[in-house]
């Protein structure tokens, strides 16, 4: 992946200068009938930080991501993202964010991915449309010998790229990546990660990271949350959970297992 | 552009990008087409154009469950939603898409129409099919769209086998309701709940039936009872999806849940509650063509046949021209009209006169054939034993033959392929011995072919070759 084009050809987006957070959580809860699966967090991220959010499957990081991407409505509590409400205004949130999640292109497979990123460059109001999506599926490192071709006959890797690429278009202040380097192998795996630097270098990107790969979320966070049973169990600088990947491993499993045992 | 504007754009262009979708598109108008082809050669309206305007629309509302429900299913609405799209934005492009389609489908059907149309003209029936349609497709949507946002799950099986069912339900009301209001039970429970039908709704809004006999004498309640299935859906459908629910969840609360279930169940049962059951207005004519009385007095049956051919074996039928052929549209066709008289083939038949009258169709025959003092006999075996029994209990076996040569020229057709037309003949003759003259009256009938089944099967290749050409080039640009 090649470093990311500037943001040319993207909408204008109204921030909210008020806030010097990228993203701002309030007591966030979000309850299933008597489940909760997000249980009051509140966490401040500053801007054009990468940030690692850690946790085992069901512990919550999903829901969270969903809540602040608009995606799911929170039951309490506040998400604001530069300063905007994600449940009041939710249009403005997301002419703000970026987010791959687990294959969602795979849903449009009979679309080329030249189809699936004009859906979305022309629905966002794109100047050019055709140049930018070339541009991102340049920056994304998708052949241009694929980019006509039916999205189902892709690779786990392609897919993930085209995903990206959809994320990145019209300039995100913020980007959500859950598993982003899934499926990706070594080198489109380390350019994903160069990318994901630079956009937080050069264009002030905030980066809210999803993971279970501790080397992954070692390499690029230097600031982490890890949420355990709905709650948030660690906030601070990675490195303090370990100097080394091992230790950094020992010390987030003890964590986990006595925030699970807690919660019993 | 709007966001609405290039939604609706981009969703337009994303339903054709199914990977089967212009090749479904293309089968669907070629068994249509194909359909439309084979009825040039019965009659063309009452089957194509049922088929066509009402069983194809009424299917609708699988294409409208499965358009709304899928974007939930397979997650495309995660993207859709994190980019700076409103939930109402995209349920108006949403349905003004699948409103193009209709329009589309409804478009499609032009071709084979207007073959009819330059031949026939626009019959009630047609006229009535012709709105009957669009209602049916704006109804299904509706309720199709309503069915598709109830739904939200990670596979459209769901809604599709719900909008299933009440296709079929909706189908199978129809000749149930005409049956059943023929009959004289169209108050009855049974009868109301054809109602529930929107093609029952429709077509008695309308006016019209296709085999009953009787509609309803007022229509109002029914107009109202479609608004409020239509209007009612499609409102019920928009206030669940953005008040009712989030992107994917439902976020409801129990007054909403029996807010939906109460307003699913008003929508629904209305129409069967207030829609108007009062069927004590005959059917009206479904277009010009005459009606068929077909009645033969015993043992005095008649049979349009070549010049100078003989009686076939198996005469005769009240079709006169069964064994002659079709008559030609708007030409003279030349035959001679046999008469078997009921009468002793021993005895002399003297004073013969014949009068004959016809709707739709000109005849015309030489007087002096019509009128004959004794007029030449042939003599006509009566097969298995048919023959009539006499005044004196004697049973013939056969019977004289009067030949008439005739003229027929069909000028009034009202369908493509098979038009029957009436063909009365009025005789009276003497008979030696007999001190009274005898007469009797044959109600019968001719048909004519309206040939056309090489325009109608061109007119229906058109649009099946284009979504086949657009399948193929989709297919090359994207292999």
């Amino acid at each position: 992946m090649s470093t990311p084009s500037s943001m040319n050809g993207a909408t204008n987006i109204a921030v909210n200068t008020s806030s010097e957070f990228a993203v701002e959580m309030d007591a966030l809860t979000r309850r299933f009938g008597s489940f909760t699966a997000v249980d009051r967090i509140t966490l401040r991220i500053p801007r054009g930080q990468l940030y690692g959010f850690l946790g085992l499957n069901g512990a919550g990081k999903t829901t969270t991501i969903r809540m602040l991407t608009t995606l799911l409505p929170p039951t309490s509590g506040t998400a604001k993202l530069w300063g905007h409400n994600v449940a009041e205004d939710p249009l403005a949130v997301r002419r703000l964010i970026g987010l791959v999640s687990d294959e969602t292109s795979e849903s449009q497979s009979g679309w080329t991915a030249r189809e699936y990123l004009l859906y979305f460059a022309r629905t966002r109001h794109i100047a050019s449309p055709r140049d930018h999506v070339e541009k991102l599926l340049n920056d994304v490192g998708l052949e241009p010998a694929f980019r006509g071709k039916l999205i189902g006959t892709y690779s786990t890797g392609m897919k993930r790229r085209v995903e990206i690429a959809r994320a990145l278009m019209g300039s995100p202040k913020v980007l959500f990546l859950d598993e982003p380097t899934r499926g990706l192998d070594l080198p489109a795996k380390r350019e994903m990660w160069n990318l994901l630097r630079r956009l937080a270098i050069d264009e002030n990107v905030t980066t809210f990271l999803s993971s279970h790969d501790s080397h992954e979320i070692r390499s690029l966070c230097n600031e982490i949350s890890v949420i355990a049973k709905g709650r948030i169990v660690y906030t601070g600088a990675t490195r303090d959970l370990g100097d080394d990947l091992d230790s950094f491993e020992e010390n987030l499993i003890t964590l986990l297992t006595q925030s699970s045992a807690a919660a019993r | 552009m709007t966001t609405i504007a290039a939604l609706y754009v981009e969703e337009l262009k994303a339903t054709m990008r199914g990977r089967f979708a212009w090749l479904g598109a293309g089968v669907v108008l070629l068994v249509l087409g194909g359909f439309a082809t084979l009825c040039t050669q019965g009659g063309w309206l009452q089957p194509y154009s049922f088929m066509a305007y009402g069983l194809v629309p009424l299917a609708f509302i699988i294409v409208a469950a499965g358009m709304m429900a899928s974007p939930r299913a397979n997650r495309f609405v995660e993207s859709v939603f994190t980019a700076p799209v409103s939930r109402s934005q995209w349920l108006i492009a949403k349905l003004l898409v699948l409103f193009t389609l209709t329009a589309a489908y409804y478009a499609a059907l032009l071709p084979a129409m207007l073959v009819y149309t330059s031949h026939i003209g626009v019959p009630l029936l047609l006229h009535k099919y012709l709105l009957w349609s669009p209602g049916i497709l704006l109804a299904e949507v509706a309720i199709g769209s309503l069915i598709g946002v109830l739904f939200i799950s990670r596979s459209v099986m769901a809604p599709i086998g719900t909008a299933m069912g009440l296709l079929l339900a909706y189908v199978i009301f129809i000749p149930m309701q005409e049956i059943i209001s023929s009959q004289g039970n169209g108050a009855t429970r049974s009868g109301h709940l054809t109602l529930l039908s929107p093609a029952v709704l429709i077509k008695n809004a309308l006016g019209f039936a296709f085999g009953g006999r009787v509609i309803p004498s007022t229509t109002r309640m029914t107009w109202i009872s479609l608004a409020v299935l239509v209007f009612g859906s499609l409102l019920l459908a928009a206030w669940v999806f953005l008040r009712a629910q989030g992107v994917e969840t439902w976020e409801t609360t129990r007054l909403k849940r029996w807010t939906i279930l109460l307003a699913v169940l008003a929508i629904a049962l209305f129409p069967a509650i207030f829609a108007e059951t009062n069927y004590d207005t005959p059917t009206p004519s479904a277009n010009n063509a005459p009606q068929l009385h077909l009645t033969f007095p015993q043992g005095a049956w008649a049979v349009l046949v070549h010049p100078g051919a003989p009686a076939p074996r198996n005469c005769c039928r009240p079709i006169l021209n069964w064994d002659y052929g079709a008559l030609k549209i708007d030409q003279p066709n030349y035959a001679e009209l046999l008469v078997v008289l009921p009468a002793d083939p021993a005895k002399a038949v003297t004073d013969f006169h014949a009068t004959l009258s016809g709707e739709g169709l000109d005849i015309s025959a030489d007087p002096a054939a019509l009128n004959q003092s004794a007029p030449p006999l042939a003599t006509f075996a009566y097969p298995n034993d048919s023959g009539p029994v006499l005044p004196d209990a004697h049973k013939l076996t056969s019977g004289p033959v009067v030949r008439i040569p005739v003229t027929l020229n069909p000028r009034h057709v009202w369908d493509l392929g098979n038009n029957r037309f009436p063909l009365n003949i009025a005789t009276t003759y003497k008979v030696a011995g007999d001190t009274q003259p005898h007469a009797f009256e044959e109600h019968a009938a001719v048909f004519a072919q309206l040939e056309a089944m090489g325009q109608m099967a061109l007119a229906s290749l058109i649009l099946p070759l284009f979504c086949f050409g657009a399948a193929f080039a989709r297919w090359r640009r994207t292999r």
